[in-house]
């Protein structure tokens, strides 16, 4: 790597399930400003924007042009990514790799989503060859009742183990003032109680609908060294593409996320990731997923992430946090979900997360977007003074 | 009383069209589908593994597929239940935006070759409690006027005895 990128600042709205009070542009100002008085810059100094959402969704052509507006980019580069659920953990890669280049010195990159102005379940039914399986797609929930029937089949896990994630997370969100699902939960049998949308997943085994945006701001060493911040600086990132396009349905397979971990660790001398690793802000839009993933990155043996669980291995407090934040099901808003993994890391590793700040000594930060069913995008994170 | 702040917001309806091409091999194997109830896959001539549905290149070696029937082999329609999942919430229909409310089973069925397919079980096997993994299925196509080229000329699988 040429110039080694930092993070330098990060910036969310609040989000919820409907953001009447504000349209695209003024959403994404909220977080725009956030990242800039985070970062103390102003708004001249970032040479560089990447932007990003999902396509479809809200149902407008060059979305970028609308963006740019409104993010502070009128007359300067700025790219549109598209990547569907890694979209927000593709734009922190492509900010990353801007300021690599070394062609710039501060790059923003700002996610977004606003859900309630399209349709979600509609926009995501396209992901499928109109020829081939649309006819047969579940969505989100079917793909996920899957991970929870080979999870449970695989592992012998209990059929509450997926509450228990439900639980820790509710915890985790309720100490974190960005988060959408804030609920008051006390007891695994409570989460039991939520109706089945294809059994064994059920309603709170999934993700919301989210409206927010989310920004950071990346520069170069350098120039990352004379900010106020303490810099969070950016080790490795990579992304996997599995085949997908006519094998929906099909095998059951975490190989994307197998390989993105396996490569980075590699990479970066991680031998024993629980270990090495003190934060994971990981993209898992259900319960389950949560827990099989876990495994899939090589963070445990296959089989032990719901007996981790039920120890409390993940607690923001505990040895190994997992998504101290609340995660992807307590928080959604697509496009911008892999970037609030991104900002929720470099919190963590700052020490600036607040209420939900990890007790383990921050060192090094994983994080992870996942999309389309076999996409990964993934970063490796590292605390200043390391 | 309080006088609430209005927030504006404008709906529309958009209808779109789109006609989208199937090329030369899914095109061929719907066609093959909707005439004479045949499923083709067809062998990678540089890895050996087979294609459902076949393609114009092996997506994991990259080697160019021949067009039909260089390679290509009709199943038999027969295979086994792996898995199946009962859709329980209302669903919107990929096909018409229609939402479905009905509940309705997808199963993943093993046909020859060791090739996954999911697609629906057909009305008499609803019965969850009678279904296990590993019964026998079969094709069932719909009838020869009702076909339109498209997947779901194939009715659904059916479980059959031994």
């Amino acid at each position: 790597m040429a110039i080694r990128p930092a993070i330098v600042g990060v910036g969310q709205t609040y989000h919820r399930s409907k953001r009447p009070d504000v349209n695209i542009g003024e959403l994404c100002t909220e977080a725009v400003r956030a990242a800039l008085e985070d970062a103390k810059l102003p708004p001249e100094k970032i040479g560089a924007f990447v932007v990003g959402n999902m396509e479809l969704f809200e149902g407008r052509y060059m979305q970028d042009m609308w963006q740019a507006d409104f993010v502070g980019a009128v007359g300067k580069p700025l790219i549109r990514v598209t990547t569907g659920g890694t979209t927000g953990g593709t734009l922190a890669s492509v900010a990353f790799e801007h300021v690599a280049s070394g062609m710039f010195d501060l790059v923003m990159a700002v996610g977004f989503e606003k859900q309630s102005e399209g349709d979600t379940r509609a926009g995501l039914k396209t992901v499928a060859d109109p020829l081939w399986n649309r006819w047969q797609t579940t969505g989100a929930i079917g793909y996920f009742a899957r991970v929870a029937t080979f999870y449970i089949k695989e592992t012998g896990a209990p059929e509450d183990a997926g509450s228990r994630v439900r639980l820790r997370l509710a915890r985790h969100a309720a100490r974190n003032p960005h988060a959408h699902l804030r609920m008051d939960l006390e007891s695994v049998d409570q989460v039991m109680k939520f109706p089945y949308l294809i059994p064994p997943l059920r309603q709170s085994d999934m993700c919301p609908a989210s409206e927010g945006a989310c920004a950071i701001i990346v520069a170069s060493e350098e120039t990352a060294r004379k900010l106020p911040r303490k810099p969070v600086w950016v080790d490795d990132w990579t992304s996997v593409h599995k085949e997908m396009v006519y094998v929906r349905g099909g095998r059951h397979s975490t190989a994307d996320l197998e390989m993105a971990a396996d490569r980075l660790f590699r990479r970066n001398g991680i031998r024993e990731p629980m270990k090495d690793i003190s934060v994971a802000e990981i993209y898992a839009p259900a319960t389950w997923a949560e827990l099989e993933w876990l495994e899939a990155y090589g963070f445990c043996e296959k089989g032990d992430a719901w007996k981790l669980e039920e120890k409390g291995q993940f607690h923001f407090d505990g040895p190994f946090p997992v998504n101290p934040s609340g995660g992807v099901v307590c928080t959604n808003p697509i496009g911008a979900t892999g970037l609030i993994r991104v900002a929720e890391c470099a919190l963590q590793l700052r020490g600036d997360a607040g209420e939900h700040q990890i007790t383990r000594k921050p060192t090094r930060g994983f994080s992870t977007a996942w999309g389309g069913s076999g996409w990964t995008v993934a970063h490796l994170l590292s605390a200043d003074g390391l | 009383m309080e006088e609430r702040e209005e927030r504006l917001s404008q709906e529309r309806i958009m209808e779109i069209r789109y006609r989208w091409s199937a090329g030369p091999y899914l095109g061929r194997f719907l066609a093959e589908l909707r005439d004479k109830g045949k499923f083709y896959v067809v062998r990678c001539p540089g890895c050996e593994r087979f294609l459902l549905p076949p393609r114009i290149v092996c997506s994991t070696c990259y080697t160019r597929i021949p067009e039909y029937p260089d390679g290509w082999i009709a199943l038999s329609g027969r295979g086994i239940l792996l898995d199946w999942q009962r859709v329980i919430y209302p669903q919107m229909d990929p096909e018409t935006g229609e939402v479905r409310d009905e509940p309705f089973l997808h199963g993943t069925f093993r046909l020859d070759h060791d090739l996954l397919f999911v697609h629906y079980l057909g009305p008499a096997d609803l019965d969850e409690g009678r279904l296990q993994e590993g019964m026998k299925v079969e094709m069932v196509m719909k009838p020869q006027e009702q076909r339109e080229g498209k997947v779901t000329d194939i009715h659904y699988f059916r479980i059959v005895e031994d």
